[in-house]
């Protein structure tokens, strides 16, 4: 039983965690779900959240939305 | 603990399935959130894997024999590295394995590789998933190590002392690691080639896993055939008969490492700019290897065997491939009583010209259980002297009062073999692991 028991919290635990990223509020546009990313001078920012991205990004590292290429 | 490993088991093949679809289902619809979901699914599938393993090794180290695989494959009286390694002496503790090495070098690749390639990385992980997945499947519902026995023994059966070698011990984990390896190598390069985008970060984390795969594969395939060769009844014959062949693949798994091996190099050193850019020290030993290995395997069908019927000190004058004079004298058979086996012995003063004489010595192996009953196979550990130019072997094959029936065998350059093989090894891992300066990406 204790090993059940100890197995179940573990696993509970770990599905948390996995599930945490679709979880979280993600914003987005009402058109179609993509950023347009607002350039900066060094790299450019997510104009959704404003969160600055590395260069090449194709998703905001913050928020998660698509940014437009 | 015995539950803890069993429902371990079954979580993994829950995040696994998880991690698979979550990945796939990220990298087709381009959202990042499915495919870190599908990230995590996979590390966690490898950490209940781990877990799954820990217990059942917890099992083997503190004499549970309540499990079957405990109970049939241990015994108190073993010491704890052979404890460790009789996990995988069974079927159900060699897929337990392999899903561990699958999980460990699968979740280690994301982790390792995740910048520079988050694009193609969600393909990666849903392959890596998928393997998972078929190794967790395998190992929670085909083949469970974690079997209960209704009637619990006092003592375990013990594993079959051929096996209680430090050789045979590391062989499985090595195969495991190296077929694993080459798995990731595979799931990192197989999205790269259908999108024909090879950027450099890329190329480098497929050539670095192609290198830790030849690594393991070839020298799983060694250890394979130093285990052959050590054997009990290869003597003079080795590599070149069928049943010999037969024994050193020990299954399936070394034809996977050799066929592995056998990809492997190639697909490294083209992945890092083709055999014209090899590095120095890595051209030298793979052409250092190659040629000893393939002169020690041309010599070995020079070898020579001969049986013969010695009374206690009597002598035989047998001549090597060489055509040089050995004089072995009969030191005479003994028997005698071990903790758990008897032994049957003769030793041979062999003899050439004015070189120092040395003893080579045979025996046969009889294991007993308590109530007297057979415990495992006899077998017979063939004496061997080593040299450069050749081994001589000697195999006691009959012993009666005061005479013993001996093959004396010659295999010419097998030490060879060794040498070149081990040159092989690292000439690959040199060859295969990515260079400072990786070159251009590729689109």
């Amino acid at each position: 039983v204790n090993g059940l028991a100890i197995g179940g919290v573990l696993a509970l635990l770990a599905a948390a965690w996995v599930l945490a990223p679709l979880l979280r509020a993600v914003p987005r546009r009402e058109s179609d779900g993509v950023a347009p990313p607002v350039p900066l001078e060094a790299g450019f920012a997510c104009s959704a959240c404003g969160a600055e991205q590395e260069p090449g990004a194709r998703f905001c590292a913050s928020c998660g939305i698509r940014l437009a290429s | 603990m015995t539950d803890l490993g069993a429902l371990s088991l079954w979580v993994a093949v829950l995040m696994a399935a998880w991690g698979a679809a979550l990945s796939f289902a990220g990298g087709a619809l381009d959202r990042d959130d499915l495919a870190r979901s599908g990230a995590r699914g996979l590390a966690v599938s490898a950490g209940f894997t781990g877990l799954a393993a820990f217990t059942l090794w917890w099992a083997f180290v503190t004499d549970d024999f309540s499990l079957q695989p405990v109970a049939t494959f241990s015994g108190e009286a073993m010491s704890a590295p052979f404890k460790l390694s009789a996990a995988w002496a069974q079927r159900s503790g060699v897929t337990l394995l392999f899903a561990l090495a699958c999980g460990a070098c699968g979740a280690s690749a994301l982790r390792l590789h995740r910048e520079g390639n988050r694009e193609l990385m969600p393909w990666t992980a849903g392959m890596l998933g998928l393997l998972l997945l078929g190794a967790t499947v395998t190992s929670a519902a085909v083949w469970n190590p974690f079997v209960v026995l209704e009637v619990v023994p006092e003592e375990g059966r013990g594993l079959d002392p051929r096996l209680q070698l430090f050789a045979a011990a590391i062989r499985i984990p090595v195969l495991c690691a190296g077929v694993a390896s080459a798995a990731v190598a595979l799931a990192l390069g197989l999205p790269a080639a259908v999108r024909r985008q090879f950027p450099r970060a890329r190329r480098r984390a497929v050539g670095t896993w192609t290198s830790v795969a030849w690594c393991c594969l070839s020298g799983s395939v060694l250890v394979a055939l130093r285990l052959a060769y050590a054997g009990t009844d290869f003597g003079s014959a080795w590599i070149w008969t069928a049943r010999a062949a037969a024994n050193m693949s020990g299954g399936l798994g070394t034809d996977v490492a050799i066929v592995g091996s056998v990809v492997a190099l190639p697909a490294g050193v083209h992945l890092n700019g083709g055999w014209r850019r090899l590095r120095p020290a890595a051209r030298a030993a793979l052409m250092a290897g190659g040629v000893l290995f393939a002169c020690a395997l041309t010599a070995t069908t020079l070898r020579s065997a001969r049986t013969v019927e010695l009374p206690d000190g009597g002598s035989v004058r047998v001549a090597d491939p060489f055509r040089r004079d050995w004089t072995f004298t009969s030191q005479g058979a003994s028997r005698m009583e071990r903790p758990d086996h008897f032994v049957t012995a003769v030793a041979l003063r062999a003899a050439r010209g004015a070189a120092r004489a040395e003893f080579i010595t045979s025996e046969f192996r009889e294991y007993y259980a308590r109530d007297d009953r057979e415990r495992f196979p006899p077998h017979t550990i063939t004496g061997v002297r080593g040299s450069l130019l050749e081994d001589v072997h000697v195999t006691l094959l009959s012993a009666g009062e005061g005479r013993a029936g001996v093959r004396i065998a010659f295999v010419p350059l097998a030490m060879w073999v060794w040498v070149g093989g081990v040159a092989l090894v690292i000439g690959g891992a040199l060859a295969t692991w990515p260079v400072a300066a990786g070159g251009e990406d590729v689109t």
